[in-house]
This record gives structure tokens, C-alpha cells and sequence, in this order.
């Protein structure tokens, strides 16, 4: 990766900061925390840019620095409509990042940085903005130092340093060292105050927190405040020197002689052992912040590709790993047995390691989101209020990327058609400001990601009627609520009235559940008319290999992910298969469809002895898969199956097996929309008690 | 050969004149190690720590021990605020609070 490859990731990171922040500061309000995450986010870029040479849009960033800099420094009053311009800034940053300098954009930049000049414009005559230092810095960067000198009248005038000191180490991780100074053994006077403290805090406190300490104070006392980098060394000499235990002439002369400093410079006399040992304290504070962010640092950016191909990697090594089992097995070789055993174990932790590395929280993708509901808000004319839940639930990389288009259509879904515009909620007795909440959870091995809104709902006879006018459904259907909600997912099917910029082309909930399915993962709507609608998304936590359970149909071998598989039960043969190859199954006392693989891919083939019933779950209905034998689980890396069988239903992809056949993998959603779902039985039937029948 | 200094009830900036001078004199009168007891002390204040941290500083002066005996509550948590439990001798009575 180059330079300004980089860059460019690295700005887009700031960028999406300075994006989830924005935000923060429209809906709660200004804040240090917020404008100083900002201002790093723009003085950053703004740095970097012109390191690469990217001049425009160091120019850029450097009129909006200077803003932002006088905002934070209070200079300049935060007012509302900064929001709109500071996103807008954000926004052409973007742009001004991955194009080059056309006088289009530059003209978009002068007329950004017009609407920003006017803010801080007595602030111009002034040089360019203040070096970053920060009023409330990142705590990975360094740590407060505090040398706090009490007036000496302090105790006659009732102003006790306990309770002062008492408060800062209060505040968080600290480390305090008290020395007495300026006494004459002579003239010790106890009611004068000789102590000095050296304080170090952690640096994610807030300095305006610290000061606050010592309000009543601080026109008497001593007290400077510095923020020290980690990358400075602590030096045991500096310390004691700071803490007033000696001064620095003495501590000079003492380390002449190479000696361990402490030691020695108590036993010149120079600083008692106590010194010494607060002073130590103060060093392995800075010696274990700085390992801590030592730690935090000591991870490396790995460009994507290489973690696909990584992963391509492990698929093939589980492959070859398979096969040596499987040559193992049939030759009954002991020895080989072993080592294939080790094989397994390894290649196990390897795939594991792996898919660990590209797991990301979901939660990087809720700014982009947050970002849509705003925008949209504004545009619809809205109240929508976006709550996210469960930011730290980890999925594939590749789950991720392909998740963030059906989840655009489903919030957009529920901004257009969900949520009502305030009068309406009003009217109908709701508060004016809707909510949307998107939650991420592990359900089960698998990613739930549920988006509920409390608008509208589905309007159940609108979608009966428009079905009918399309002819997805007829007259002599007979559908639940349940089922006709399900019907906004069929191909070209809108209510919309008209078509809009957010959604409504007609398109949208069928790439939402294609898209879905793609992944293996299925959708499920439930809707109550005027109180909201509810998505749930259930994915694969990846995309690449899966466990499955291989099963033999007339020597054919398929592998149906485990996933979705509830158990498995023998048929019983008094159950006769009906001509299309379904079945009824009795198990737990229910009656459940089974659909027959051989049947319903034409394999020729003897009708098996003990045929099984494999009881899936797709899409929240159970049903059967008969297959002749269940040969047991397997670990199955998922290869497309070409442009050849784009077409083929039923199947999601094809896998190796370890003895170089190829084996389909079933996708049990699709099968139970295309053979069970058309028989009408299977709803009623599924919950139908089989005594009653 | 050791001497006993009992603290009074309160060692605060009301009280450290007085006990500064008793303390002082005990010290001088007598050799050897020091113990400083605090059986009867209920309040200690910052004003306090410094005149123990000072009579402390003057007893290792003359290269001779000094204890805390029966540190009250008041006093170990002024000792662990200024972070001077160690140099106290209350290290024990720190853990064990």
C-alpha cells in the first residue's frame, strides 16, 4: 500500500469519526469531547494532505481547522446551523480526498469556506491555527502532570490539602507524591504549609475536571497543569527534581559516579528513600501507559485482498485435509489416521485464526447509517430518531460488506412508508419524534439484525389488493396477515403511490431478500398496523465455510448446512410419498412436509432401505429433506457453482470432498419457497396437532 | 531503650502547634526508636500528615526507628490520599482496611 493509499483510508477513518461525531453534537448538543474529536478528525487530514501532496484539500481542511479552532477555544458560539456546513465540509472532504483538483470542486471549497469564514472572522488577521493541543487529550497519547505548590498560609486560613488532593485522585488513575519543602529543621512551623505534591493523572481526564479541584485555590496555590506525551522519557532525576526532593544541580553532580540513580542518590544523601520511592511509582505509571498503548499499537493494517486470498487459502487446506482423512479411512491406515487427526486439529485453529481476523464489529457501519436517517429526516420532512444496539457484534468482513445495501433499503423502507410525518403521529396519539432501532446480535451461530420501527405498519388489504392487481396472489388464495406481508417481498411488487428518490421503485424488498439469501441468511417480517414493523435478518457468521451434514441420495452426496437443521428422523415407510415426492412426517407430535431429494432432482435410483428425514428450519417453517443416508458432518468450503447453474434453485453452491467428487450444497430456503411453499398445505399443516387428523 | 508518644484525639491544624512541641521534646529527651500511638486519635487532617511526615523525617534523622501504633481509620486514609502509607509504616494497616 502507498502513501496514499493510505492516506486515503486513514482520512476516510477521521472522516467517518468526524461524521458519527457531527452527529452526536446535532442531536445532544456541543460539547469539548465532540468539537475536539472534530477538530482532530479535520487537523489531521489536513496535516496528512499536504504530507502527500494533496494541496487542495489541505487548503480545504486548513479554513475549516481554523473554524473549528475558534469553536473549541470559545471564540466563536456554537450555533445549530454550524451542524449542516461542518457535514456538508465533511462531505466535500470525501470527494476533495478521491478526486483530483477540478475547478468545480475548488469552486464548491471557496463557497464552503465562505460560509464558514464569517463565523471566526475576527480571527483572521491571526496566523494559521494554533499547533493541536489538545483541552482533553486521547488517552493513548500521554498523561497529566500536576506540580501543585499550597500557599504556606494554606492551614492558618482553613484551606486543608486534603480534601483538594482527596478529589483528583478521584478523577481516575492517578498517582500522587507528596515531598515537604522549604522547611529549616530550625524553624519548622506545623501550622505552615510545606507540602508539594507531583500528581499524574490519566490524560482522558478532562482538564477543565482537574482545574476544578482547586476552585477555591487557585489564585493562591502554585498549580501547573502540563499534558506530557508518552513519548517522553521519565527520567528518575527529572522526577525527583519536579517533586522538589533535590534540585537538579545536586542530582547533576550525584550521577557523576555511574551508579543505579535511586541508590545512589540516597546514598549520597541527596533524596531519601521515600522520594526515591514515589518516585518510582511516577515512572512505572508512565512505563505502564506506555505499554498499554504500546499494546494498543501493535497491530498492522493488511489490505483486504490478501485476507480473501488467505481465506481462499484455509478453504483449500480443508479441502486436502478432508481428502487425507477420507485416503486414511478407506485404507485403513493407522499411522495416516494420526496425522490426519493432527491435520484436523490444525487446520481447524488455522480456520478459526482466520475467520477471527476478519471479523469486524458491526457497529463501524451504524455512523453510515445514522448519517441516512438525518439526511433523510431533513429531506421527508420527519422526526426519526435512529437507536442502535449491540455495535460490538462481530461478523465477516465479507457479511458485512454485502449487508450494508439490503440494510440501506430496509431503513429507507422504514423512513419512507414506516414512520409518519409528526402531524400524523401526533394525531394518532404518538409522540411526533418516530424510532427506528437497528440491533445486531449472535442468535444461535448465526448474526441477527433485527430493524424495528414504531410507524405505520404494513397496510395488510393495500398489499392483499395490489397483489391480486399484479397477480402474485389469486382470489382463491387464502393467506394470513403474516403471509400477505410476506408478499412485499415478491419481484416488482411496491404500494408506493408514487416513486420516490428514498424507495418505492418496486424493487427494493426483493434485492433486500435475494441479497440476503445470496449470503445463506434468511428474512422474516412481522408487521401490527399503526404500531410498526419489524425486519429480522438472519445471517452466517461467514460467508466462506460452513459445517454442514453430508447426506447420500442414491450414491449422489449433498451437504445441507447446519445451521438450519433441527434433527434428523427416520421416515416411516406406512408414510406414503404422494407423486410430486412429498411427504407428511410425524415428529413430536406434529405433522411436518417433507419434500424427497431424489425425487425432486430426478436421481435415478433403488428406494433406500432406511430412508431419513432431515427436519430444517428456513425462514422460520420447519420441513423435511428425505435423503437415503446421513453420512455425518462435514466441514464444507462453499464454491459458486457458475454461470452454468446461475439458474438452478435449490442449491447455493457446490463443495470438494475429500475424495475430489463435488457435492451440492442445499439451500433449504429456496426449497421450501419453491416445492413446499406452492403446496398450501404447509403452514396449516406444520402446526396442525397429528392426533387431531 | 524506646519512647511512647501518644497522639492526642484530634492532629489537625487546631491542635499541631501543641502537639508539635510535646512531640519535639519527647523525641529530644529520650533515645533510641519512637513510637508514635495514635490509640486515642479519632481526626487527622492534611496539617496532620505533614507533622507526622516532619517528626518521621527528624527520628530517621538520628538514624533511629520510628512505628505508627494503632493507626485510626482517619489516619491511614490521609496516609493513602497523599500516598504516604509506605513512608508511614502503614503499608499493614492499608491492606488491611
Amino acid at each position: 500500500m502507498n502513501l496514499l493509499d493510505t492516506f486515503i483510508e486513514e482520512a476516510e477513518e477521521h472522516l467517518s469519526a468526524m461524521e458519527a461525531s457531527l452527529l452526536e453534537l446535532e442531536e445532544n448538543g456541543v460539547s469539548d469531547d465532540i468539537i475536539n474529536t472534530v477538530f482532530r478528525a479535520m487537523h489531521t487530514i489536513k496535516g496528512s494532505a499536504g504530507m502527500v501532496g494533496l494541496d487542495h484539500v489541505s487548503y480545504f481542511a486548513h479554513h475549516i481547522e481554523s473554524f473549528l479552532d475558534a469553536l473549541r477555544d470559545g471564540r466563536v458560539i456554537y450555533d445549530n446551523d454550524m451542524v449542516a456546513v461542518l457535514m456538508d465540509a465533511r462531505d466535500h472532504i470525501n470527494t476533495l480526498v478521491n478526486n483530483d483538483a477540478t475547478s468545480e470542486l475548488m469552486a464548491v471549497s471557496e463557497q464552503l469556506i465562505a460560509k464558514v469564514t464569517p463565523w471566526y472572522e475576527s480571527d483572521l488577521t491571526s496566523a494559521s491555527p494554533t499547533p493541536f493541543k489538545s483541552n482533553e487529550p486521547e488517552d493513548s497519547l500521554g498523561y497529566w502532570q500536576l506540580i501543585v505548590s499550597p500557599h504556606s498560609d494554606s492551614f492558618k486560613e482553613s484551606f486543608d490539602v486534603l480534601p483538594v488532593i482527596r478529589e483528583l485522585s478521584e478523577l481516575g488513575e492517578c498517582v500522587v507524591s507528596t515531598t515537604l519543602i522549604n522547611h529549616d529543621d530550625a524553624e519548622f512551623i506545623p501550622t505552615r504549609c510545606y507540602m508539594k505534591f507531583v500528581i499524574l493523572l490519566d490524560g482522558a481526564i478532562e482538564q477543565d475536571l482537574i482545574m476544578s479541584a482547586f476552585m477555591f485555590v487557585e489564585d493562591d496555590w502554585e498549580i501547573a497543569c502540563e499534558f506530557m506525551s508518552l513519548d517522553e522519557e521519565r527520567r528518575l532525576g527529572d522526577i525527583l527534581v519536579s517533586m522538589g526532593a533535590a534540585d537538579g544541580e545536586a542530582i547533576e553532580s550525584a550521577l557523576t559516579e555511574q551508579k543505579r540513580a535511586g541508590e545512589f542518590l540516597t546514598e549520597k544523601g541527596v533524596v531519601t528513600a521515600q522520594n526515591v520511592s514515589q518516585a518510582l511509582e511516577q515512572q512505572s505509571f508512565v512505563e505502564e501507559k506506555q505499554a498499554h498503548v504500546a499494546k494498543k499499537q501493535a497491530s498492522v493494517k493488511v489490505a483486504a485482498d490478501k485476507l480473501d486470498k488467505l481465506l481462499d487459502l484455509v478453504g483449500e487446506l480443508v479441502i486436502v485435509q478432508s481428502a487425507v482423512n477420507q485416503h486414511a479411512d478407506t485404507n485403513e491406515d493407522m499411522a495416516l489416521t494420526n496425522i490426519g487427526e493432527e491435520l484436523s486439529r490444525l487446520t481447524t485453529e488455522i480456520r478459526d485464526t482466520t475467520f477471527g481476523i476478519r471479523m469486524l464489529p458491526i457497529g463501524s457501519t451504524f455512523g453510515r447509517y445514522r448519517r441516512l436517517i438525518r439526511d433523510l429526516s431533513q429531506s421527508l420532512g420527519k422526526k426519526v430518531k435512529l437507536e442502535t444496539k449491540g455495535a460490538d457484534t462481530e461478523v465477516d468482513k465479507m457479511v458485512l460488506e454485502s449487508l450494508n445495501d439490503p440494510l440501506i433499503h430496509l431503513l429507507r423502507n422504514s423512513m419512507d412508508h414506516g414512520v409518519e410525518s409528526p402531524h400524523v403521529r401526533l394525531e394518532s396519539g404518538k409522540s411526533e419524534t418516530g424510532t427506528i432501532n437497528l440491533e445486531a446480535s449472535h442468535r444461535n451461530g448465526q448474526v441477527s439484525i433485527v430493524i424495528r420501527d414504531d410507524g405505520a405498519g404494513l397496510n395488510t388489504q393495500r398489499i392483499k389488493e395490489k397483489a391480486l392487481s399484479k397477480g402474485i396472489i389469486s382470489d382463491d388464495d387464502t393467506l394470513s396477515d403474516h403471509d400477505i406481508h410476506q408478499l412485499i417481498f415478491a419481484p416488482g411488487f411496491s404500494t408506493a403511490s408514487e416513486i420516490s428518490d428514498v424507495s418505492g421503485r418496486g424493487v427494493g424488498m426483493d434485492v433486500v431478500k435475494t441479497s440476503i439469501e445470496n449470503m445463506q441468511g434468511s428474512i422474516n417480517l412481522s408487521s401490527i398496523q399503526s404500531e410498526g414493523t419489524t425486519t429480522e435478518i438472519l445471517l452466517p457468521l461467514t460467508l466462506a465455510i460452513i459445517d454442514g451434514l453430508m447426506v447420500d441420495v442414491a450414491g449422489e452426496v449433498f451437504i445441507i448446512p447446519l445451521s438450519s437443521i433441527e434433527e434428523c428422523v427416520e421416515v416411516n415407510h406406512d408414510q406414503p410419498e404422494r407423486e410430486d415426492g412429498s411427504h407428511l412426517i410425524k415428529t413430536r407430535g406434529r405433522l411436518v412436509p417433507a419434500l424427497s431429494l431424489k425425487h425432486h432432482f430426478s436421481i435415478k435410483g433403488a428406494p433406500a432401505n432406511y430412508p431419513q428425514c432431515v427436519i430444517v428450519n428456513a425462514a422460520e417453517h420447519r420441513f423435511g429433506l428425505i435423503v437415503d443416508n446421513v453420512i455425518g458432518q462435514h466441514q464444507t468450503v462453499i464454491k459458486s457453482l457458475g454461470k452454468l447453474y446461475h439458474n438452478v434453485r435449490g442449491l447455493i453452491g457446490s463443495t470438494i470432498l475429500g475424495n475430489g467428487d463435488v457435492a451440492m450444497i442445499i439451500d433449504a430456503a429456496q426449497l421450501f419457497e419453491d416445492v413446499i411453499l406452492p403446496t398450501k398445505y404447509s403452514s396449516s399443516m406444520e402446526t396442525t396437532n397429528a392426533d387431531e387428523n | 531503650m524506646m519512647t511512647n508518644i501518644t497522639f492526642p484525639k484530634e492532629v489537625t491544624i487546631f491542635t499541631v502547634d501543641k502537639t508539635y512541641a510535646e512531640c519535639v521534646s519527647a523525641i529530644d529527651s529520650h533515645k533510641g526508636s519512637v513510637i508514635f500511638d495514635f490509640q486515642d486519635t479519632e481526626e487527622v487532617d492534611g496539617c496532620g500528615i505533614q507533622l507526622l511526615l516532619y517528626l518521621f523525617s527528624i527520628v530517621h534523622q538520628r538514624n533511629d526507628a520510628v512505628t505508627i501504633a494503632h493507626p485510626c481509620e482517619s489516619l491511614v486514609d490521609a496516609a493513602v490520599v497523599f500516598n504516604v502509607a509506605d513512608v508511614l509504616g502503614l503499608s499493614s494497616a492499608t491492606e488491611s482496611t
